[in-house]
């Protein structure tokens, strides 16, 4: 087939974007969105667009979901593409979770666990109605304060070590990690993953795509029978050691969502009846989003347990393969572009078939 | 981590602190010696890390945004690691790093920079602490039956 | 660690005007060009080389530094680069030489594959200036991609160099990239060219 070069449309382009640029201002007698305003009041669009674009950065985000009128897979691509632009200059240790500042920490397995459940800035236990008021600008609210006594660092303990300790739960102690942990922003994922590998492809997944999957196998594609162990939200130290340096550094502190669930397990051959665990992990306050992740986690691990094979989440080839919404949207949307000629020849096809059928 | 040193304790300090709040400090020390860069401020990236379980394999999470810099004040080096992009947060870092480093200005920077600074981050912490503190459940057990 | 020298005066121009002059040496085999950022190295890497060196290597680049170089090049670049360093020439992305006659053979380093040729080794080897304006009969003359006929490479190298060239360009598409260093000059010697006998 050969191919055949189409120009043209370039003012029609041009006006395109300057369209776009026009309706996305908006009404000019109507203030511009400010970053900062995106960045506070709508945060958890911002965190969004930080997991999945795989950057953590708060105004580059918000730049981000400014500039794509409000889409967040766009956001999301823009802020992946701008990261392709800068050199990586360090690995940091990995996080310390338990040292976490803690927002918000909730078990639903464990009523009493140390720490206690902070239920944090939540929408769980409140009418899910639309506030009219809010409609109204100059809402002012204050935010309620209970002083505490210390103010230490302290460590915040699992609440899923107690299972640890009597060894009902799988053990989660591979401190001595044997290599580099796999990376598919440099290397190609290919078949069959460890859990490096991916729990990197899962905490950048579509939510959309996650939540769906975590639901099939609450739904019975992939039972496993899930307990949120524990769900906690807050700051941690980003730790990294220069070399020219000599010593560990910190840089940051970034807010990242962990979810730990607890699913039962028969046990196997070679494995006594137990809890197994699923994690998630994110960047930014993501529970429904780290809940998903820590459910698929759950079902990508079916074969290290032996378990059957009965839903799409526990096939990791369809998983990984399909999670990423950059890559993704990208391709669903080239068919926007011509395929003047391709058509033209299939169109071709179908004439001709149905001339020698009507033969 | 083990107990961090007085140099990891402010090079933590400076790097989470606001370039504002940094900016403003620094400038209540006055005239500073003249310096030089050795590596001028840089954006990059960091590829942050988290483990499975949090305890076990470690996995690649995501990256954030850092700057770094190093200066050259007398024979001293100064080092800044920042989150951020902020290239004059970096340099800001390195120059009060390379200040702290020396005994005629240590005590100076740390009254007028480092300790108005960590104020300011202990106070932020909690009021943090105390507003999540005020969503703490306390459960009680009702008496049923009888 | 003690570093004493800084890097490019102006990082984001230099490294690329830097970059852009190692492309156009590659493309155009043999010709001289010019490196025009401003930096003071350490004694022993010439400022093209060093300049070069600050362009191409980062975090995630493995170098192999030929032992003769001391630790205060090995201190300066990975200062400004982080490069990380090894002593096994099969898992270099780039070689830096300083004394061409003590070279392991150029078979020694890494040759890509056949699904990743570029996955080679890239050797800067710094050769002091020779007269490169008059071209002597000795000069090699080479043709290859990127040469209008032939060129004379206003350098000399040994025969032996030239032997265990002829091999490289031989099992093209595998290979390596070669470029030469002298003082802000640099000249580049790709897989495809060959010497003129």
């Amino acid at each position: 087939m050969a191919y055949v070069a189409v120009k043209g449309g370039e003012q029609a382009i041009q006006n395109a974007e300057a369209l776009l640029q026009a309706m996305r201002r908006g009404d000019r007698n109507l203030p511009e969105l400010s970053l900062e305003q995106i960045k506070q009041q709508l945060a958890l669009a911002v965190n969004r667009v930080m997991a999945e674009g795989s950057l953590y950065d708060e105004d580059l985000a918000a730049l981000a979901i400014k500039q794509s009128w409000g889409d967040l897979v766009e956001a999301i691509f823009l802020l992946r593409a701008y990261r392709t632009t800068l050199p990586r200059l360090y690995y940091s240790k990995p996080l310390d979770t338990e040292k976490m500042q803690v927002q918000r920490r909730i078990s639903s397995i464990f009523k009493d666990v140390p720490g206690g459940q902070k239920l944090g800035a939540t929408y769980d236990y409140i009418h899910r109605l639309l506030d009219f008021k809010l409609a109204a600008e100059d809402n002012e609210y204050q935010p309620p304060q209970k002083p505490i006594a210390v103010n230490s660092n302290s460590v915040t303990p699992r609440s899923i070590d107690t299972l640890d300790k009597e060894q009902l739960i799988q053990s989660e102690d591979v401190r001595q990690s044997k290599r580099e942990p796999f990376d598919l922003t440099r290397q190609s994922l290919t078949t069959p993953t460890d859990r490096d590998a991916r729990l990197q492809n899962l905490t950048r997944a579509d939510e959309g795509f996650l939540l769906g999957l975590a639901y099939s196998t609450q739904r019975g594609y992939g039972k496993n029978h899930p307990f949120a162990g524990e769900i906690r939200v807050g700051e941690v130290e980003v730790i990294i050691e220069p070399e020219e340096l000599g010593f560990e550094i910190a840089i940051a502190d970034i807010q990242v969502t962990e979810v730990q669930m607890v699913n039962q397990f028969k046990g196997s051959k070679e494995l006594p009846p137990q809890f197994t665990r699923g994690y998630g992990l994110t960047f930014g306050y993501n529970e429904r989003k780290a809940m998903s992740m820590a459910l698929v986690d759950r079902a990508l691990r079916a074969k290290e347990f032996g378990e059957e094979m009965e839903g799409v989440a526990q096939d990791e080839e369809f998983v990984l393969y399909h999670s990423d919404n950059v890559e993704a949207q990208g391709f669903v949307q080239h068919l926007k572009l011509p395929h003047y000629i391709d058509f033209q020849a299939e169109l071709n096809l179908v004439r001709q078939m149905r001339k020698e059928s009507n033969n | 981590m083990s107990p961090p040193t007085a140099r990891q304790t402010w090079m933590a300090i400076l790097a989470k602190s606001s370039p504002v709040d940094l900016e403003q400090q620094v400038k209540t020390l006055g005239e500073i010696p003249k310096y030089t860069f050795l590596r001028q401020s840089e954006i990059g990236l960091a590829m942050v890390r988290g483990r499975a379980g949090g305890t076990g394999e470690a996995f690649n999470l995501g990256e954030m945004t850092v700057t770094r810099c190093v200066i050259k004040m007398r024979e001293i080096q100064g080092f800044g690691y920042v989150g951020g992009r902020s290239k004059r947060h970096a340099e800001l870092a390195a120059v009060c790093d390379g200040l702290l480093q020396q005994n005629e200005w240590r005590d100076r920077v740390q009254e007028l920079v480092i300790q108005p600074l960590q104020r300011k981050l202990i106070e932020h912490q909690r009021k943090q602490q105390n507003q999540t503190e005020a969503t703490k459940v306390e459960f009680f057990t009702m008496l049923r039956g009888e | 660690m003690i570093v004493e020298l800084s890097g490019f005066q102006d990082l984001i121009h230099d490294s690329q005007s830097t970059f852009k002059t190692l492309l156009d040496a590659l493309s155009r085999p043999g010709s001289v060009n010019e490196i025009t950022a401003q930096l003071t190295p350490p004694s022993k890497l010439n400022i093209a080389c060093a300049a070069a060196c600050l362009t191409l290597f980062d975090l995630e680049t493995e170098v192999w530094l030929q032992p003769e170089l001391d630790e205060e090049v090995k201190n300066w670049l990975l200062f400004h680069t982080g490069c990380r360093f090894t002593s096994d020439t099969q898992q270099a992305d780039f070689a830096v030489v300083w004394n061409l006659d003590n070279m392991p053979d150029v078979s020694q380093f890494k040759q890509g594959t056949p699904v990743y040729p570029e996955d080679s080794t890239t050797l800067l080897i710094m050769v002091g200036r020779q007269e490169i304006d008059m071209p002597s009969n000795n000069y090699p003359i080479l043709s290859g991609a990127g040469i209008d006929g032939q060129i004379t490479m206003g350098i000399n190298l040994s025969d032996s160099f030239w032997q265990q060239w002829q091999q490289n360009h031989n099992s093209y598409p595998l290979g390596v990239d070669v470029y030469f260093f002298f003082y802000h000059g640099v000249i580049g010697l790709p897989r495809t060219s060959y010497r003129q006998v």
